[in-house]
């Protein structure tokens, strides 16, 4: 025998909702974009902090000596292009 | 009322979009009852289906600004519902259906133990196949906007809808009391 599905789920949902508190959802709402921007903020701090540690690490290599002989030795010519 | 034409809501839902208080109080206060009888067809409990929907209107509430139009508000709608009863389902699943006594409702057709009786045919289905029957059947959606709303293809829509329906079927028809038989099913 068909059932009218639709009409169960109407009477099933046929109930008063509770009192609808808009201060309180605006108070969740200003939560969770408080949570959201401090989100953001740690991403951007993180981003910052690895910024800066790979122009430490940059800086570093950039102080490297080579030996005076590789230092001054001329840059080999580039090799002809095949035809 | 299931089916909402959310066309009537639309210069709201842009008010509400724009900025204005007025318009935002007043769009929540519409789709307040609709998030929290969703809510409840997955929860089965009236806290945890109240909970959801608070949180589904504050999302409302936070990111209905960067809605790209109105006409996306239904299905965004009732995404943030279905997403927030799923995630406290998967949190703390209900053990018992829900109290008859906990739930109010003006209607003289109903009563508690009616609503009891659907709602523990309910429980027995996963939760995402309670919430393919609620948006299909409470909300007069078809399988197209569910499975934009759940995320998943619409071929599994229609077969999770279709397997729901049977067993809804056979539960209420078992166990039904005579009287409700008659107002529920077909003659035919």
């Amino acid at each position: 025998m068909p059932v009218d599905l639709r009409g169960a789920m109407r009477t099933a949902l046929d109930v008063d909702a509770p009192q609808l508190q808009f201060e309180r959802i605006c108070e969740r709402a200003a939560w969770r974009l408080r949570s959201l921007e401090r989100r953001r903020s740690r991403r951007m701090v993180s981003a910052a902090a690895l910024v800066a540690l790979l122009a430490v690490f940059a800086g570093g290599h950039r102080s490297v000596t080579y030996d005076p002989t590789v230092a001054v030795a001329p840059a080999p010519a580039p090799s002809p292009l095949a035809t | 009322m299931g089916g909402m034409t959310w066309e009537a809501h639309e210069r709201t839902i842009d008010a509400a979009r724009a900025g204005e208080g007025a318009a935002l109080e007043a769009l929540i206060s519409v789709i307040w009852q609709r998030a929290y009888r969703i809510a409840l067809s997955i929860l089965r409990h009236p806290m945890a289906a109240e909970d959801a929907a608070q949180e589904a209107c504050a999302r409302v509430v936070a990111a209905i600004g960067g809605l790209r139009s109105s006409a996306a508000f239904g299905v965004w709608f009732y995404r943030l519902v279905v997403r927030e009863a799923l995630r406290i389902e998967r949190r703390a699943p209900a053990q018992e259906p829900l109290d008859p006594d906990a739930l109010a409702s003006a209607s003289p057709l109903t009563d508690a133990l009616v609503r009891l009786d659907i709602f523990r045919a309910l429980g027995v289905l996963p939760a995402r196949q309670r919430a393919v029957v609620a948006l299909h059947y409470y909300a007069d959606l078809n399988s197209r906007e569910i499975a934009e709303i759940l995320g998943m293809p619409e071929g599994t829509v229609r077969y999770d809808l279709s397997l729901a329906r049977r067993r809804l079927e056979s539960l209420l028809a078992a166990h039904r009391p005579r009287a409700l038989r008659e107002e529920l099913f077909d003659a035919g």
